[in-house]
């Protein structure tokens, strides 16, 4: 009985973090449009959400889990997942209230970690995947996508440059569209199958589900799929502001060519099957459009607190992840440390709400 | 390290991004160009220019379309 509530405590928070992995990310999706006025916001978010609905139908190839290869699998425990993605939403809400887009797959990754060291120690922890799946790709890809976001604006100002300004705006802002599309089905199909891994994790934990290949149910795919996309729709209007007018103030070929050069890396990765961070893609993406045009233009202070982020990310999520499974176990290997954190969580999110109502007027829309 | 990170997928994710990325702008950045060219040269009343930019215009945004699928195909295939 306790097994089974515990587990149905798992997928809420599971879901929960779904929820947070939208609302962070819309900005890498939508930010770019809302700046160069492409789409207005609200539409913006509503085919953001839409298409990370849809996407995450596209492909159910959930045959690795988010932490496969980084942690080793016996230590995985029902308590270790819960505290992982606890870790992994604190730190997703801390940087949205900061307003820097930072990984929800690093936050993932650094909470399950954190709760597996502090579980089963440094042993459980594999050093050569850690350093392969998570650090070289998120050095790789912010280098990646501004060389190629940098190389392609420059293009694009030649091609275009002797034309009228008018015609070449609502060009790219057409473009800008399509291109954004793309980059909410690419998103809705990578990150809401992070949580159906993980659900799926948890189910065979559990004993739900067998260990050999097991299938990810349909009521897993929908509830996952409806989680991003609420929480996209939602929008993290913050980590917007940041990603589309606080990094650089772009045009319309900048925001096109942000946009169409993050999506042809992210989708080459997804393609030769190396993982990288849609979040440090479009990041790497816009810096390197607004170099190109002049080094100036972006505001440096700005993309050093982003990079400060990503830096703190895997030991941060960690750490909560470790100090969560370390209460949680306290009080036994049941379900009293868990649901005592669950109640915590959501008494902490339900007050950060209300203050939020109380304290700062309704944020316009960006127009 | 070459055993801690794939090298060939790495390589791969390079160049394929490089091309695709700078190449779907390009073709992307003549679209316009090319549609804003054949609309001046029609209202300058060069009808032969303003067709060849037409068509320049219209292959590449053929060849953009062409991209998105290969995109989606990509995602479907994963």
């Amino acid at each position: 009985m306790d097994s089974d509530v515990l587990l149905v405590l798992v997928v809420a928070t599971a879901l929960a973090f779904d929820f947070t992995n939208g609302f962070h990310d819309t900005a890498n999706v939508v930010a770019t449009s809302i700046s160069t006025r492409a789409l207005r916001p609200r539409a913006a978010v509503a085919i953001a959400a839409i298409l990370n609905f849809v996407g995450a139908f596209l492909s159910l190839e959930v045959a690795a889990t988010v932490a496969s290869g980084i942690v080793d699998a016996d230590a995985v425990t029902l308590q270790v997942i819960f505290a992982g993605l606890v870790g992994a939403i604190v730190w997703n809400l801390v940087t949205w209230y900061a307003g820097l887009p930072s990984s929800s797959s690093h936050a993932l990754i650094g909470g399950v970690v954190g709760a597996v060291l502090a579980a089963s120690g440094p042993s459980a922890v594999l050093g050569e995947g850690l350093l392969g799946k998570v650090f070289v790709p998120a050095l790789v890809a912010p280098v990646l996508a501004f060389a190629v976001a940098g190389i392609a604006i420059i293009v694009a100002y030649r091609v275009v440059g002797r034309q009228r300004p008018g015609p070449v705006t609502r060009g790219f802002r057409t473009g800008q569209i399509i291109s954004g599309s793309l980059l909410a089905l690419a998103h809705g199909t990578n990150d809401a199958q992070k949580t159906m891994g993980i659900i799926t994790l948890a189910l065979v934990a559990h004993g739900t589900l067998g260990a050999d290949n097991p299938e990810v149910p349909f009521w897993v795919v929908v509830s996952a799929a409806a989680a991003i996309a609420l929480g996209t729709y939602c929008g993290g209007w913050r980590i917007i502001r940041t990603m589309g007018s606080r990094i650089i103030k772009m045009d319309a070929a900048q925001g096109f060519t942000a946009q169409s050069s993050g999506a042809a890396v992210i989708l080459a990765a997804t393609h030769a099957g190396f993982p990288l961070s849609t979040t440090h893609v479009i990041s790497g993406a816009v810096m390197g459009s607004g170099a190109a045009k002049r080094l100036s233009a972006v505001r440096w202070g700005v993309a050093g607190n982003i990079a400060v982020a990503w830096v703190l990310t895997i030991p941060a999520a960690g750490s909560t992840g470790a100090v969560v499974y370390a209460v949680s176990s306290v009080f036994g290997a049941g379900l009293v440390g868990p649901l005592l954190i669950g109640a915590l969580l959501f008494a902490g999110l339900i007050a950060l709400g209300l203050s939020r109502i109380r304290q700062t007027p309704p944020a316009p829309e960006p127009t | 390290m070459a055993l801690i990170v794939d090298g060939g997928a790495l390589v791969e994710v390079v160049w394929v991004s490089l091309i695709a990325g700078i190449g779907l702008t390009l073709v992307f950045s003549v679209t316009i160009a090319g549609a804003a060219r054949a609309s001046q040269q029609r209202r300058e009343g060069r009808a032969g220019l303003a067709l060849a930019w037409g068509a320049v215009a219209s292959v590449c945004a053929v060849a953009c379309i062409a991209a998105v699928v290969v995109a989606v195909t990509v995602m479907l295939h994963k």
